[in-house]
């Protein structure tokens, strides 16, 4: 969705810039019709600005952030590993309530739900027709992760100690970890930060060059009311 | 003085006890050779399950394993990830086994050892040919190799199953496992794989793996070669 609204924002954009040239030329119109035109791209303008300035400092991000109340997105992640011929797709739901409440749902190919809820992360997997909470030794590294998502659902994508943070003209930011313990887990991290103001188009965690885990939102729905029951899964 | 003699030899005497299962030979063996054989994958494969783990105390989890087989080459390649996508370990073993990527706790040396002999035993055929072949107790036929740390049967069951069994050296049973095969989608003209697999694990640790295929991809050789 915020792809094709980037698009449309491109066109929409471009289509003013192609007035700004053409203006001479349609001096002989009504002024009803001018004033039309004119207000259609007063609006534009504003959508182009808004689509440039919140992505353009730190203190914009967070203040585009600290609008926000809640997300909620599909995604689409695709795990590429070396070791596969093509990348492992799967996908789910991520739904974000502030200040720190985020449920990660996978749908398919594995039925789970990642909830967390005031700092307690919980994991729970369908086995048949049950919902069973996992206990699996990872658990602990997707506490990590989460807390880490929760941050940059506030805008906060350099606050976190672990990571040198460098924000790129196009909206793009990149984590580096400052350690080198913590960059032989995870050598770096492409944010990629859509139009609308607060929202994240796409992740991917490189843990090296050839294999790296690339998750795409779409569909972004933000303040919506969300139940809080969505952040305690009920078996 | 007595009481101390047997509590000493009560373990010896216990592991005495122990016995393989009675497997009467049958006359020809090849074609039941074969069948032992054929159950386990004959091309390079990647295949990619989900794993479900149970531990001693309730310990649930769930991860997904992904193999990289190369039997002709005796080679495997394997990596276990969170099912967001964490990779928490890798390895590569053709006869030598080097660990890639572990992060803790999947970092303790004998881990990588011990799931690199379960993955041998799912998906690999025992080296050489059969001890003997035959039928056991309970009306199965099967295969009974032996191998440097034991024995193993290859025991074909109902519906199709596939049963195999690890004893120690000792002939404690160490893993029982039921395998199901099936073809992956769109890949009838293709060998079966495992698609669905129970390990039970008694020795030296004590834990259940349970496996659900996701995908397989029949892959040419190059493209399995170890990097």
């Amino acid at each position: 969705m915020s792809r094709a609204r980037s698009s449309a924002s491109t066109a929409a954009c471009a289509e003013m810039t192609a007035f700004r040239h053409d203006k001479s030329a349609d001096r002989g119109r009504t002024t009803r019709h001018n004033l039309a035109i004119a207000a259609r791209l007063s609006v534009l303008a504003m959508v182009c600005l808004l689509t440039a300035a919140w992505s353009s400092s730190w203190e914009s991000i967070r203040s585009a952030a600290g609008d926000i109340q809640s997300v909620q997105a599909a995604f689409t992640q695709e795990k590429h590993l070396q070791i596969l011929a093509k990348p492992l797709t799967s996908n789910g739901i991520l739904i974000f309530a502030a200040p720190d409440r985020l449920r990660w749902e996978y749908q398919a190919p594995l039925p789970s739900i990642l909830v967390m809820d005031e700092g307690r992360v919980q994991r729970f997997v369908k086995t048949g027709a049950n919902w069973t909470e996992d206990a699996s030794a990872a658990l602990p590294a997707m506490s990590f992760v989460m807390q880490e998502i929760g941050r940059w659902m506030k805008g906060r994508f350099d606050e976190n100690p672990d990571f040198d943070a460098r924000l790129e003209p196009d909206g793009r930011i990149v984590l580096t970890p400052r350690k080198e313990a913590l960059a032989t887990v995870i050598q770096k991290i492409d944010l990629q930060l859509a139009e609308t103001p607060g929202v994240i188009d796409s992740v991917t965690v490189y843990e090296d060059e050839n294999n790296f885990t690339r998750l795409i939102f779409t569909g972004v729905q933000v303040n919506r009311p969300i139940d809080p029951a969505m952040f305690r899964h009920q078996s | 003085m007595r009481r101390l003699l047997f509590v000493t030899l009560l373990p010896v005497l216990l592991a005495a006890c122990y016995s393989l299962p009675l497997m009467i030979p049958m006359e020809p063996p090849d074609d039941l050779e074969k069948n032992c054989a054929a159950v386990f994958p004959r091309q390079p494969w990647r295949m990619v399950h989900t794993i479900k783990t149970a531990f001693p105390g309730r310990r649930e989890g769930v991860m997904m394993g992904v193999v990289a087989l190369a039997p002709q080459k005796n080679a495997v390649e394997c990596a276990l990830l969170t099912i967001e996508g964490l990779r928490l370990f890798e390895a590569h073993d053709d006869g030598t086994l080097t660990v890639r990527r572990a992060l803790p706790p999947f970092d303790r040396p004998a881990l990588a050892e011990g799931m690199m002999a379960d993955i041998r035993l799912l998906f690999f055929a025992p080296e050489g040919p059969p001890l003997l072949s035959g039928t056991l107790p309970s009306g199965a036929r099967g295969c009974r190799y032996a191998r440097a740390d034991g024995y193993v049967d290859v025991v074909h069951q109902p519906y199709g199953r596939v049963g195999i069994r690890h004893y120690d050296r000792r002939h404690r049973l160490t893993r029982r496992v039921t395998i199901t095969r099936c073809h992956p989608d769109g890949l009838a003209d293709q060998e079966a794989v495992p698609c669905r697999i129970h390990l039970e694990a008694f020795h030296p640790a004590d834990y259940r793996l349970d496996l659900d295929l996701v995908e397989a991809r029949p892959e040419v050789d190059k493209s399995t070669k170890p990097y």
